[in-house]
């Protein structure tokens, strides 16, 4: 019921931006265009609050009918018809004039209707109709005794005098009048919702934002939000938003293998737990192959996976990886891996990113792949958003301890000039490992060299692998070192030339800031 | 669709209840005035309504006299029910009829009257309440 003192709307991710509710006698109004969900979040207020906290409530309806909100909110699995019945709530349709009459008479049948259910909220749909109410009394609309702000106010007093916690809706149009009294009644409530309705290319976006709230802190900036058949509205909190834990950042020296075995020697014996890995490599290089054998192994250590795909099917995952022999199923139904599958098209940043964490919150992931971020970078239209999306991620892997493989499609065939060139976010990650293509003598090889591991004492020499049985294996680095063929016969592997030294080249290793000597 | 076209199924809605059908289900009701019908529907579609004769002639465009008539004979036929005045309003609450006969009754009407084609037929099978007489008219038979 309370949190602290806090009312919480029982609103899926509402009373999480609004950091657990909203201070009890705060008056919260909600304004929004035609369409925007006002009436909805003032019915699911007055639903949550019967079905959640056992706090019966009245919903005052002053231009649509009872049939109608019992009729919508069946569509969202609520049962408004069986909970009057059980005297919890009680729809009643009146007219502002009423309403206004009622609130100031001692005898008020509307008080009457809620002290008879034991009513503690109310939601009054309709605000912005009491302008006529006031005019109706032969004042001026707007300011003077009996206006609209002195009606306002006394509204919010007699609700306030019978302990019910209100929720007014108020619609915001174009019109003059609209603007005014909505900003008047801004001024009067504690907490001001706005639901907002944008045109983005051709789809529409509804958003939340939270304007004001007395006594009490809140996410600000504009959320997602969205409703949802069978369910009711869902509130995505900003990916933008910082992160609420505590500033520092959990760090630990222990290290995991990743799955491939030269792999975690040239990396410098494993990755550290936590640690951000961005994979790069062009399409086809094997980074999901990658991917899988880092979440294998994870699962092999008892770490729960989680595999995200905006490009391919788990049904598809599964049946590739398992043609080399990566049983990925086996994991997915003992529970130890999880795959998480969103189309691209209109991909919604905020309840992607929500998801992700949901996953990982509710299995304890602690080995995570992205897959990849080429398909964010199309789907996202805004970079801006990708880049915070990115951050976020980053962020919340670090504070997780959640140890973190990014894929990255690299544009260039043969030949790495850059590592990200239209997403330059390399200095964030702790780890890269180039995936690259070489050709030599008119044959394609893969080639594997870890260009940065933070902390760690890495190897810079340029492996060859192979992908088949049991996924990448990496060349054993000295094998036909005569050939023709052998990497270590060449130099500028990851250029657009090799050229043949005809001698075994030396080993290059690397320390970087703060690594292993 | 245009004015006066009816879809099949609206259609045959209407002829399964036409015969004095209609009829039958609005006498076993009680109901007799149009206004009667309109404003228990308007009543069975607000759930409960703080409210006055007044304001529900406004929204059904019935006079108020009509309309309060009308309130006092579903309270006598059981399908309201009234609160005590305050300051000239009302707690007004359909109340749906227990019985299954009148149940079926009203809920074959209500289903009916969602169409255009039943709704003519009630309003052929109702009386309208007279025409409000306006000050200074003389009423003049027709010859």
């Amino acid at each position: 019921m309370t949190n602290g003192g806090l009312i919480q709307t029982g609103i899926d991710g509402l009373d999480d931006i609004l950091l657990g509710g909203i201070p009890r006698s705060n008056v919260i109004l909600v304004q929004g265009v035609a369409g925007s969900g006002k009436t909805l979040m003032g019915v699911e207020f007055i639903y949550r609050g019967i079905t959640q906290f056992n706090e019966p409530g009245i919903v005052v309806v002053f231009e649509t009918s009872a049939a109608k909100i019992i009729r919508d909110a069946a569509g969202f699995g609520w049962n408004l018809e069986e909970l009057q019945q059980q005297k919890k709530l009680q729809i009643i349709f009146t007219t502002p004039e009423v309403l206004e009459q009622e609130l100031r008479s001692a005898d008020s049948l509307l008080l009457e209707i809620a002290a008879g259910i034991g009513a503690q909220r109310i939601f009054i749909d309709g605000l912005g109709l009491f302008p006529a109410a006031a005019a109706g009394n032969g004042h001026s609309p707007m300011t003077g005794p009996g206006s609209y702000r002195e009606l306002i106010r006394h509204l919010i007093e007699s609700l306030l005098r019978e302990n019910l916690t209100a929720m007014l809706s108020h619609e915001l149009s174009a019109a003059p009048d609209s603007l005014v009294t909505s900003e008047m009644a801004s001024f009067i409530v504690d907490t001001v919702i706005q639901l907002n309705r944008h045109r983005q290319d051709r789809r529409s976006l509804r958003g939340i934002e939270i304007i004001k709230s007395r006594g009490h802190d809140y996410d600000s900036g504009e959320h997602t939000l969205r409703i949802t058949a069978n369910k009711g509205l869902q509130v995505f909190r900003r990916v933008q938003a910082p992160l609420r834990q505590k500033l520092e950042q959990p760090s630990t020296t222990k290290r995991s293998a990743l799955g491939v075995d030269v792999l975690d020697t040239l990396i410098g014996g494993g990755v550290f737990d936590g640690s951000t890995t961005m994979v790069i490599g062009i399409s086809g290089v094997g980074k999901t192959v990658l991917g899988a054998q880092f979440l294998l192994e994870g699962a092999k250590q008892g770490k729960r996976g989680l595999l995200i795909s905006l490009d391919e099917h788990p049904a598809q995952i599964m049946r590739n990886a398992k043609t080399i022999g990566l049983d990925l199923q086996q994991q997915v139904d003992s529970g130890m891996l999880h795959i998480l599958f969103e189309s691209p098209q209109e991909l919604d940043v905020d309840a992607h990113y929500a998801a992700i964490i949901r996953l990982v919150e509710e299995h304890g992931i602690e080995r995570m792949v992205l897959d990849g971020m080429t398909s964010y970078s199309t789907a996202l239209s805004d970079q801006k958003v990708y880049r915070d999306f990115f951050h976020a991620l980053v962020g919340y892997s670090k504070h997780r301890l959640l140890t973190t493989f990014f894929n990255y499609e690299n544009p260039e065939f043969l030949g790495s000039s850059s590592y990200m060139p239209d997403f330059p976010v390399s200095s964030i990650v702790d780890n890269i490992i180039l995936l690259s293509m070489a050709e030599l003598n008119n044959a394609l090889h893969r080639c594997l060299t870890v260009v940065k591991a933070r902390g760690s004492e890495h190897n810079f020499d340029t492996r060859e692998y192979v992908i088949g049985q049991g996924g990448m294996k990496i060349l054993p680095k000295d094998e036909n070192a005569a050939a023709a063929q052998s990497f270590e016969s060449y130099s500028s592997l990851l250029s657009r030339a090799p050229t043949r030294f005809g001698v075994p080249h030396r080993t290059t290793r690397a320390v970087t800031a703060g690594g292993n000597k | 669709m245009g004015q006066g076209v009816y879809r099949k199924d609206e259609l045959t809605a209407a002829k399964e209840l036409s015969g004095g059908e209609e009829l039958s289900r609005l006498e076993t009701l009680g109901i007799s005035l149009l206004s009667e019908w309109d404003v228990a529907i308007f009543l069975y579609q607000h759930g409960s309504s703080i409210i006055n004769a007044g304001q529900i002639a406004l929204l059904t465009g019935y006079e108020s006299k009509d309309v309060s008539d009308a309130l006092n004979r579903l309270e006598s036929l059981g399908l309201l029910k009234c609160s005590r005045a305050s300051h000239g309003v009302r707690v007004y609450q359909f109340m749906v009829p227990t019985g299954p006969v009148r149940r079926e009754c009203f809920d074959e009407l209500r289903v009916l009257a969602e169409n255009r084609a039943g709704r003519l037929l009630l309003i052929k099978s109702l009386r309208s309440p007279p025409p409000p007489r306006r000050p200074g008219t003389v009423m003049v038979p027709l010859k």
